[in-house]
This record gives C-alpha cells, sequence and structure tokens, in this order.
C-alpha cells in the first residue's frame, strides 16, 4: 500500500516540477494576464469560472478541432463504444442520435432530455406504455430512412435475444437503462410504442443512451464488422479510423438539427495527462480533456481557454455500512463532517473540484436548499464521534483505484482526505489496487469478512432512477444495482417508487427531497464534485460546458 | 550452421508452447476480466454473467487454449474481446510501429554507447568518459517516462525543435515526418539502453586492452586503428548478447515511452490488452514478443558462431 | 670486439600505483653485441620482465622511463610514438612467454603473422601470405600452408609459439626481445624451440636479449649474463665467468638451487622472499637473505665492481679478490 501511495506522489510531483520547468521558460514571453477574459461576454459562474469558450463576435464557422481525449486508444465507434464514457461523449453521442438527446445547449442550467429522432412522445395514463412520433425525413449516414422498423431492428440488437444481430455486449453495456422496458411495437412507419414492466414516468431520461446505428449497415457488415464501417444519423459522419492514432469525422450536412460549423473533427487518444497538455501547447490538438490541474494557471496565462462546469459527477468513498462503525449514521456525518473539501478542491486540484457538501452539487434542479449541507467542521465531527461513542476515533480500511476514466487524481486525493480524518481521530488505512481489478472485485459488493470501509468509485448521476434507484434504493444492492454498502432507507425507496409514476410537477420536490435525505444519512463521504476540466485553445469558439458529461459540438468553430 | 539454425528453430517450439500455456493461465488468475471492461462498472451481475457465457469464457480452460492454440498454428490470432478487431490486423500494424521505435532507439543507443564506451575505455581519465558515467548512471536510474517528459518539455515545447508526441503530423505522414517524429521517443526509450551499454562497453574495452593479445600487437608496431579493429572483434560477442536483448526489451518493453509520447506500439497495445483483461490480445502480444526473443537469441548465437571460432557451429 | 647493437644506460621505470611512484627497475646498464645473446637471469619480480618491455616501450599506462636506450646512435626514449611504431615488430621484435594469451583468439595465426608484415610494408596480399608460409616452414611448422588457417587454440603449445617465432621474424628485425620464451611448454619442447633460436640466430645473425629464471636456459643460449635482483643488475658478466665463478651471492645462491648434471646432493634454497617493489630497502636489496650481509649492506647500496675481463657484480664481499675466491668455492 505504501509503495503504491508513494509512486503516485513521485509521479505528482514530477509533473508538478515539468509544470515549473515550462512555466519558467515561458516566463520570457508576453503573457495575457490572468482574467483578461473577465470583460468578456464569457458567461461565468459565481466563483469565476468560465464555463464557454469566447464569442468571438460573430457567428463564424468551419475549421479543424483536434481533440485529445483521455481514452488510452480510438474508442471503436459502435452504438456503445469501447473506451467507455470518453468514447460514449466523443465518438457515439456524435455519430448517433437517440429517440431522445440531452438539452445542452446551456451551461447555466441543469441537462434536461429533448426530443431527438422521436419528435414528440405521450405517455398511457397508467404510464405503462410510451409512444414515440418519429421525426420523418430523417436518413442515416449511408441512406437507409430512419423509422419504426429502423428502431425496432435498434432495439432488437440490445434487448431481444432471438434476433440474429443480438449482442449481448452492446445489451449488457446499457443494461442499467433498458431494464425497466418490457416490450416494443412498431405501430406504423413514423410510430413507436415502448411498454415498461411496471408503471414509469422517467423513461425518456434513460433513452439519451439509447442509440441506433443503420440497420443496412448492420446487416452488411455484420455486427462485428459493422465497427469499421459505423453509420448513425448523428450531426457528424465517419471518415477514418487508424487503431491508436485517431478518428476522424466530418459533419453530417444532411443533418435534422443543426448542421455541425466545423469542417473535420479529429479524435485523437492520449491517456496521459502531461502528454495532452504537450499537445495542447504545441498546437497538435486545439481541445485537450482534464490536463494535470497544476497546469490551469499557466495555460489561461498562455491564452488558453481553461472551460470548467458543475455537471452531476462526484468522486466519493462508497461506505460498507456492513461493518462498524460505518454502520452508526453519526459516525457517517463525523467523517463529512471531517473533510476540508476547499482545501481539496482549491489547494490540492487548483479549482478543478468543488466541494460536494450534498451528494448532488449546489444549482442542480435537486439540490435541496434547505437540507443537510457538509460544511469542513473538525470539532463538530469530534461531538459527533464522541456521541456515537467513538471519542477516541477508529481505525478503517479504504481501497481506491490507481487511476481509471472519470476518477481524477486519486491517489494523491486519497492522502489529502487521509489526513483529513486523521485530525478527527479517524485512521484510515489505504489500499491501492488496479482499476479493472477494483471493479471485478466490487462489483458484488464489499467483500465479506474482509471489513474494508469504504472504496472510491466515482459515480455520475445524470438521469434520476441512474443517479439514485441505482445507489440507494434497497432493492439495488448488487448484482441487482450498486448500492454496494447495503444502505437502507423506507423512506428512500418510498420516494423511489413515487418519483418513477411522478407528474412533473412533482418531480422535482420529489427529487431534492431524496438528494436530502441520503446527503443527511450519509451512505457515502461526499468528497468532491468534478467541475469537467478541458482546455481549448484561444481561436475556438462556440464551446459551451453544459451541466452534463456529453457535449455538443454543432455549436464550435475554429477561427 | 544450416544444422545449427534448423535445430535451433526445433528448439524453441517448446519453449514457445510453455510460454503462452503460462501465460494463459496466469491471466486467469489475475482478478478482473474483459467483462468488466466492456460493461459500465454499474452493469449488473446478471448482465456480466450473459456476456461471459456469449464470449465463451465460461468454457473448460484447457479447451479454451486448445481452441485458442489451434487458431494460432494456423497464423490467425482470433480477435480482440474489447476492440473486436482482428488481432492479426492489430499486432501487424503496432508491431510495425514498435519495431521502428525499437531499430531507432537502438541505432541511437548502441552507436553512442559503442563510441562513449570506447572511448572512455581508452581514456578512463577524460571529461568525456565521465559524461559516459553520469549518462550510463542517469540512463540506468532516471526511469524511461520521466526522461520522456524532459524531452518532451525541452525539446518539444520549450524549444519546439522536434514534434513532441505523435507519429505523424496531420495531413504528414511523409518520411521525414516520420523521422521527426520518432527522434523524441527513440531516445528517451534508449536511454536505458544507452545506459546499460556504455557501461558494458566500457569495461569490456577495457579489459580487453591490457590483454595480453594487444600487448604483442603493440609490440608488433601495430597502428592504433588495427588495435581497435582488434579489440572491436573481441568485444562484439558480449556486446551482441547484450544489445540481442536489450533490442527485445526496446520492442516489448517501451510501454510507459509509447504511451507518452502517443507512439501505437506494441507496448500500448499490450498494456492496453492487460487493463482491460483482453485475454486474446495479451496472449498474442506475448507470444508475439516470446518469438521475438528466441529468434533473436538464434541470431546472436548465429553471429556468435561467425565471430568466435571456439564455438561450435553445428 | 663488435661494438654494442643496443646499449642501455642507467635505465629507470617507475610505475604510478595509487598516486605515487614505484620503481621497478632501479638503474639498469647493460649492453648487447652484434649477433650476441644476451640472457637476464632473475626470479619473477626482478624487474627483467619491465627491462625488456622497456626496450620497446610496451609498458601500460602511467608507466615511466628514465635513463636512456641508445639503439642505431638514437635514444629510443626521445622517440616519438610513431617513429616507435616503425621501429617495434621491425627493428626490434619480441617473443612473449604464453603464445596462446599473446594471440587474438578470434583471428587465424597466419593472419596474425601476416599483419606484422602489412603494419610495416606495402605488399600485395599473395605475397605476404607466401612470407608467411615460408616462415612458417623456417620455423618448423610442418604443412605450413594449411597451418596459416588455423585458429591459435586449435594448434598445440610448441607450433603456436613457433608461430609467434614467425611472427617476431616476419620483418627479419635486428634484436629479437624473448620473454621467458620456453617457460610454458614440455621439456622436450623447450629444447626444441631453443634450437630454433640457435638456428635462427646462426642464419639471421640476430641479436638476442632472452628473460629467463632457468639457469639451463642460460646454460644452453647466454653469450653474456645479466642477473637482476629487485629491479638492479647484481652481476654482469660473459656466460663463462657469471655461471662458472659467479661473484655475488645471489648468483651462487641460483645456482645452487637449480638441478646439474653429474651433481648429487640437496638442492639449496635461497631463504625468505624478494622485497616488495613498493617496499625497497635503503641498501643492498638482497641483504636480508644474504648470510654474508653485514650493517653496511643494509645502509648502502653497494658499488659496481669491475672484476676481471669486464666481469662486473655489486656486492661489498667482492671488493678484495680474496673474498671471491673463498666464495667461489663453498
Amino acid at each position: 500500500m505504501l509503495t503504491s501511495t508513494k509512486t503516485g506522489t513521485f509521479r505528482f510531483v514530477l509533473v508538478a516540477v515539468l509544470m515549473l520547468l515550462l512555466q519558467a521558460c515561458q516566463a520570457g514571453e508576453e503573457t495575457t494576464p490572468a482574467g483578461a477574459n473577465a470583460g468578456d461576454e464569457t458567461s461565468t459562474t459565481a466563483s469565476g469560472t468560465q464555463t464557454r469558450s469566447d464569442e468571438g463576435g460573430t457567428d463564424g464557422r468551419g475549421g479543424t478541432l483536434v481533440v485529445a481525449m483521455t481514452a488510452g486508444n480510438v474508442p471503436l465507434p459502435d452504438i456503445v463504444p469501447t473506451e467507455g464514457s470518453e468514447g460514449r461523449r466523443f465518438v457515439t453521442y456524435q455519430l448517433y442520435d437517440g429517440l431522445v438527446r440531452w438539452d445542452l445547449s446551456r451551461d447555466d442550467a441543469t441537462s434536461v432530455p429533448r426530443p431527438g429522432l422521436a419528435e414528440s412522445w405521450d405517455i398511457s395514463e397508467d404510464m405503462m406504455t410510451w409512444t414515440f412520433h418519429l421525426r420523418e425525413g430523417v436518413k442515416f449516414h449511408d441512406g437507409t430512412d430512419w423509422n419504426a422498423d429502423a428502431a425496432v431492428f435498434g432495439l432488437d440488437r440490445i434487448l431481444n435475444q432471438e434476433s440474429e444481430w443480438y449482442s449481448a455486449s452492446l445489451g449488457g453495456a446499457i443494461a442499467t437503462y433498458t431494464k425497466k422496458i418490457d416490450s416494443y411495437e412498431k405501430i406504423d412507419d413514423y410510430t413507436l410504442a415502448i411498454h415498461m414492466k411496471e408503471p414509469y414516468a422517467l423513461l425518456h431520461w434513460d433513452l439519451t443512451w439509447v442509440r441506433f446505428a443503420s440497420p443496412d449497415a448492420v446487416k452488411t457488415y455484420g455486427n462485428d464488422g459493422y465497427i469499421q464501417h459505423p453509420v448513425g444519423t448523428g450531426p457528424f459522419r465517419f471518415v477514418s479510423m487508424e487503431q491508436g492514432v485517431n478518428m476522424i469525422l466530418e459533419p453530417n450536412t444532411e443533418y435534422w438539427g443543426e448542421v455541425p460549423k466545423l469542417d473535420q473533427l479529429i479524435l485523437r487518444p492520449m491517456p496521459e495527462a502531461s502528454s495532452r497538455l504537450a499537445a495542447l501547447q504545441t498546437g497538435e490538438v486545439n481541445w485537450a480533456e482534464v490536463p494535470p490541474p497544476e497546469s490551469m494557471e499557466m495555460l489561461r496565462q498562455e491564452g488558453f481557454q481553461v472551460l470548467l462546469n458543475n455537471y452531476p459527477h462526484m468522486w466519493p468513498i462508497i461506505l460498507n455500512l456492513q461493518v462498524e462503525p460505518w454502520d452508526n449514521k453519526l459516525v457517517r456525518q463525523a467523517a463529512n463532517y471531517a473533510i476540508d473539501r476547499d482545501g481539496m478542491a482549491n489547494d490540492l486540484l487548483g479549482g478543478a473540484a468543488n466541494p460536494a457538501v450534498q451528494f448532488m452539487y449546489e444549482g442542480h434542479d435537486w439540490y435541496s436548499e434547505d437540507g443537510t449541507t457538509y460544511s469542513y467542521d473538525p470539532e463538530k465531527a469530534k461531538e459527533l464521534l464522541a456521541e456515537a461513542g467513538y471519542p477516541d476515533g477508529f481505525e478503517t480500511v479504504f481501497v481506491v483505484p490507481s487511476s481509471g476514466s472519470g476518477n481524477m487524481w486519486p491517489l494523491p486525493m486519497i492522502e489529502f482526505l487521509q489526513q483529513n480524518l486523521a485530525e478527527v481521530g479517524i485512521d484510515v488505512e489505504v489500499e491501492v489496487m488496479e482499476w479493472g481489478a477494483l471493479i471485478q472485485t466490487y462489483r458484488p459488493g464489499f467483500p465479506p469478512g474482509e471489513n474494508v470501509g469504504g472504496v472510491m468509485v466515482s459515480t455520475g448521476s445524470y438521469a434520476p432512477m441512474h443517479a439514485f434507484d441505482r445507489n440507494f434504493a434497497s432493492t439495488s444492492v448488487p448484482p441487482a444495482g450498486n448500492n454496494k454498502g447495503l444502505y437502507d432507507n423506507q423512506r428512500v425507496d418510498e420516494l423511489l417508487r413515487e418519483v418513477q409514476v411522478a407528474s412533473e410537477e412533482e418531480f422535482i420536490p420529489l427529487m431534492k427531497e431524496l438528494n436530502s435525505i441520503v446527503t443527511d444519512d450519509a451512505p457515502w463521504l461526499f468528497v468532491v464534485h468534478d467541475l469537467n476540466l478541458r482546455v481549448v485553445a484561444s481561436n475556438v469558439k462556440g464551446v459551451v460546458m453544459a451541466q452534463n458529461w456529453f457535449i455538443d459540438l454543432d455549436t464550435v468553430w475554429v477561427e | 550452421m544450416l544444422n545449427f539454425l534448423l535445430r535451433r528453430i526445433v528448439y524453441m517450439i517448446p519453449t514457445l508452447l510453455g510460454v503462452s500455456f503460462v501465460v494463459f493461465m496466469l491471466i486467469q488468475i489475475v482478478p478482473g476480466n474483459p467483462v468488466d471492461a466492456l460493461l459500465p462498472p454499474e452493469a449488473s451481475q446478471e448482465a456480466k454473467e450473459n456476456m461471459i457465457r456469449d464470449l465463451g469464457l465460461d468454457r473448460p480452460l484447457l479447451l479454451q487454449y486448445m481452441n485458442w492454440l489451434g487458431k494460432v498454428v494456423q497464423g490467425d490470432f482470433g480477435q480482440s474481446i474489447i476492440k473486436k478487431y482482428s488481432i492479426n490486423e492489430l499486432m501487424g500494424e503496432a508491431l510495425a510501429n514498435s519495431m521502428l521505435l525499437a531499430l531507432a532507439s537502438s541505432l541511437f543507443s548502441f552507436f553512442f554507447a559503442v563510441l562513449l564506451g570506447v572511448y572512455a575505455a581508452y581514456r578512463p581519465n577524460s571529461w568525456v568518459a565521465s559524461l559516459g558515467n553520469m549518462l550510463a548512471i542517469c540512463g540506468i536510474s532516471v526511469p524511461n517516462f520521466w526522461g520522456g517528459l524532459i524531452l518532451m518539455g525541452v525539446f518539444g515545447i520549450m524549444l519546439g525543435w522536434l514534434p513532441p508526441m505523435g507519429m505523424t503530423s496531420m495531413g504528414g505522414g511523409g518520411f521525414l515526418d516520420v523521422l521527426a517524429h520518432l527522434v523524441l521517443p527513440a531516445v528517451a526509450a534508449g536511454m536505458v539502453t544507452l545506459g546499460t551499454m556504455t557501461r558494458m562497453v566500457r569495461s569490456n574495452v577495457y579489459e580487453l586492452l591490457n590483454q595480453e593479445f594487444v600487448l604483442t600487437l603493440r609490440a608488433k608496431g601495430a597502428r592504433p586503428i588495427t588495435i581497435l579493429l582488434h579489440v572491436m572483434k573481441n568485444a562484439t560477442p558480449p556486446i551482441l548478447t547484450v544489445a540481442g536483448l536489450q533490442f527485445g526489451n526496446l520492442l516489448g518493453g517501451s510501454v510507459l515511452v509509447e504511451t507518452v509520447f502517443s507512439w501505437p506500439g506494441l507496448g500500448h497495445l499490450i498494456y492496453q490488452g492487460i487493463t482491460q483483461r483482453d485475454y486474446p490480445i495479451i496472449q498474442a502480444g506475448i507470444l508475439v514478443i516470446s518469438i521475438f526473443f528466441v529468434v533473436l537469441n538464434i541470431i546472436v548465437d548465429a553471429l556468435h558462431a561467425l565471430i568466435d571460432p571456439k564455438v561450435q557451429r553445428v | 670486439m663488435s661494438a654494442p647493437v643496443l646499449k642501455i644506460d642507467e635505465l629507470v621505470t617507475e610505475f604510478t600505483i595509487r598516486g605515487q611512484k614505484v620503481p621497478a627497475v632501479r638503474g639498469v646498464s647493460l649492453e648487447v653485441k652484434k649477433g650476441k645473446t644476451l640472457v637476464v637471469l632473475g626470479e619473477s619480480g626482478s624487474g627483467k620482465s619491465v627491462m625488456l618491455r622497456s626496450i620497446m616501450r610496451v609498458l601500460p599506462r602511467g608507466a615511466h622511463l628514465s635513463g636512456s636506450i641508445t639503439y642505431n646512435g638514437d635514444n629510443v626514449l626521445d622517440k616519438s610514438e610513431a617513429e616507435m611504431r616503425r621501429l617495434r615488430g621491425n627493428w626490434i621484435s619480441m617473443v612473449f612467454q604464453d603464445s596462446l594469451s599473446a594471440m587474438d583468439p578470434l583471428f587465424r595465426v597466419g593472419e596474425q603473422v601476416g599483419e606484422n608484415i602489412r603494419e610495416h610494408r606495402r605488399f600485395p596480399k599473395t605475397t605476404i601470405r607466401d612470407q608467411v608460409i615460408r616462415l612458417f616452414g623456417e620455423v618448423g611448422i610442418p604443412s605450413p600452408a594449411a597451418r596459416t588457417r588455423s585458429y591459435p587454440h586449435e594448434m598445440s603449445g610448441g607450433m603456436r609459439q613457433r608461430s609467434v617465432i614467425a611472427m617476431a621474424l616476419s620483418n627479419t628485425p635486428d634484436i629479437l626481445l624473448a620473454d621467458e620464451p620456453t617457460t610454458a611448454l614440455d621439456v622436450t619442447i623447450q629444447a626444441q624451440i631453443l634450437s630454433l633460436f640457435k638456428q635462427i640466430q646462426r642464419e639471421y645473425g640476430m641479436t638476442m636479449i632472452l628473460v629467463t629464471h632457468d639457469i639451463g636456459v642460460a646454460v644452453e643460449m647466454a653469450d653474456e649474463i645479466a642477473v637482476m635482483y629487485a629491479g638492479k643488475v647484481v652481476e654482469y658478466g660473459d656466460a663463462k665467468q657469471v655461471l662458472g665463478a659467479p661473484a655475488h651471492p645471489y648468483t651462487q645462491g641460483l645456482i645452487a638451487a637449480t638441478p646439474q648434471k653429474g651433481k648429487r646432493g640437496r638442492l639449496q634454497v635461497i631463504p625468505g622472499q624478494p622485497p616488495a617493489i613498493t617496499a625497497m630497502p635503503g641498501g643492498c636489496a638482497f641483504a636480508s637473505r644474504c648470510r654474508y650481509a653485514t650493517e653496511r649492506c643494509r645502509k648502502e647500496m653497494p658499488p659496481h665492481t669491475q672484476l676481471a675481463g669486464g666481469h662486473m657484480t655489486a656486492c661489498y664481499k667482492t671488493e678484495d679478490g680474496q673474498a671471491l675466491a673463498q666464495l667461489v668455492r663453498q
């Protein structure tokens, strides 16, 4: 354990030293003073972070956007791609549409679903049937028509095990979002009905993950060969890819929505943060995902646009409620009060994260203004521990991954957390695991008898069921869901049943209540909300950082 | 010689079989499996079990191994579980890229190692010898990805002399373009080899210079170049042995350098295979590298036999 | 009397060991006459091999030479490295003790012999090859043409030593230096090699300096003998004088320690060890082992004393002829 943590620190220090080196040599050049953008129309949040790129005056177009992704390789572009969420963000969200897409046009509001390949939908009175009115005149990139047959074909691919074109890996990968679906049928050429297993009013959120490939292309190349010839209806179309090097996309000029302004989109896999930084600085790319956080200030000074915004993505410790003393709510709250979230977010991460004072972040529709919030209050933590019967603290074990997509910088962060908790008497032993091994070990929940107190798995919470049911319902204990700590609160279960059939007016208050209860019960240590750090060159315009994992590239151009 | 080669080639078969079998079994012991890489972390146990069945990973291991072996013997490494690509194609490309990098870094490191090592052996008290010594220590002790980052920072970004990453520029790809991209990763990857080899060449040549036959040569009035020729021929067999091993290391062991410089090579591919538990990729990758090691060994031994008359040639 | 071909005067050879200068040869003066054989006799560590290599200036790094070595009227020590190179293997050649390590194991013997010619003369390859074969024949190697193609490890010790001699002869040098040329060989082969040396000397009229610890070799070969002890010549003279009437107690000891034809009885061993070159005593280096040694011997180095007929020694005991005669009889 010690060695792994040390290696982590070592690498961190190395990167920091490199930054200094780079900074030192830039010092001679003329630099744009920090905050030079403040006077522009650039939209910023209260904390002053930039959430949109410069508008650049008039509405321009054209240019080639070269993106340095965190992915280790070029994602293979089926409707569920390889390379995890990074593949979904840059490849499938650009190549394909779902019946529903995210509304990503705003940076100052919670992202909600909007019509995609379905122009509109109705929900039956009993909430058992959803009827989708499909968009007419839409064609796949290969000219195949989009219609109810194509929709049924697409759903067969992920849901119908009898179908010749069924793919277990695709189906399994998005099973979380399709598990309420019982059956589906073509009503007419442009009408599709989806029947639910139980009354359900939230299907449109889930369907943002379900996208459609051209039936012709799948039939021509087969499920395996298809990834070489991906064909969707999305705003970009596939041109070419070279393993390990890049994927090239171009705008779909026939797009039913807004045709992208770019001339070309090139996606490059660069799993090393320092490589992405170097590529950005030398102009090899003009868009880099998550460069090293300590480089943010330097990049701002060099005139790059450092974009940050809230989105529902958290870096937590999921606690094991089966072992003492984490079964005690007071202890869990105490630990939550012991965390110096500001210090971590600003000093350690240089502002690349926000403190997670609740499960959802402040400003999100589901944030509870009158609920519990966790400030940094070590005295209160000690009081709570004493009250719970642990005045001298206790020892526990946390397991963290050494790296992994979305996990930010786990090793320095856990060291910081370890210090915070030590100050109130909670002695944390850290066990570092390789990401793949961690997922495998913890998918069925905490291994019995091992006395592990918590595990770090970063989690996105975009859709309601995805956020709460999966993590906190008593019915979602593994293998059914992700409630690894075996959290069990009847009120939460009740609310979850209500929210599934809630009307639009009831929906947000119910979500707020859920968030409030979960926050107060503290089945997790809520540490920080990731801010989706990305840096783009000064001539990249029209970027809108929606409060979502996904991003629309249709609005972007390069001057 | 032909006999020698044939025999060695026959001997390599059990070695490779052994390697492939051990690797096959070992990767099963490591926790994690490809399904975890394919499915999102929150996917259900049921989805996972379905997929395991779908991929045939639930069949007896020995049967899986025999199936795999049967295909490999016919020259088919099968398909990547994660990438769903033909591994022959993936490997072919990655291997070619890695070969290019390995050749370039070997060329760089062997050339300078021999130059510095020989000079340092001739003039052990010169500043060049001290420099060689320092380089050797740095090369061996500085992790190559860190060296790579520094090179990238200094020559790629600060000075901007060389492209800091990738194999080709956007829209480029000509010979000179690839060559320019090759410089930094080749130097970064070659530093360890440079360090190891410089030390080895220096101590070998130094020892040879004190050999009696060098005295004889001097007593014969041989020109310095003649003496160097004799010394180098004698130094070649041990240098070759180390060089062969080092080339193998450069080919398969430059994972970090390949990652830092975004070089789409074999190490990178296998590393990904390992993190994603893409079994066929790991197996194919390690087999390919093993074949290279064994073949390099044969080549080295054959060269030994050519150079040193005392080595049996049959 | 013919003039000396090579004259060594007050030669001092020092090595630098851990920053300290350590003398291995401490003021040697010798000369050798045209066509004659000088045998330098001494135990290992006496500085005889270093002295021999000093003539060729083939010493390890850090060796320092002073005094003079006169060859053809020039001081060898003043010559540049390039001039030395033309001298070595051409005018002055050397034969080493261990013929196996003296040859490069990776080159054919013929090549290595031919190399000696090639490094000094521009001859066509075929001429060189013929020369080598001729030389092999001359030194008594059977089927010389085939043997030129052998590698060193494929030859017997005697054959190899013959080819090393062939190498030394290849440019018909003036002077042949031989450093224990027979020590590594069987007794019968030794005799063959020695007679080969004699034959060569007759045919080429060559001058030889032969270094050995073996009195038998000296008896067989020497015209003149120099006895070295601890970096100095302690006795020097005509072979008959030195062997027949040794003047220095050390020479006497050496002879007494050697089995001789017709003589029976226990061999006398010289007690003790020669001093280490890093710790040379102030007076006579042999004093600690010498049964005649006096206080004076231990304090002052005895000067060279001329005896009859050029015979010379460095011992206080020989300052009057009486003492010498007594010593000889004991």
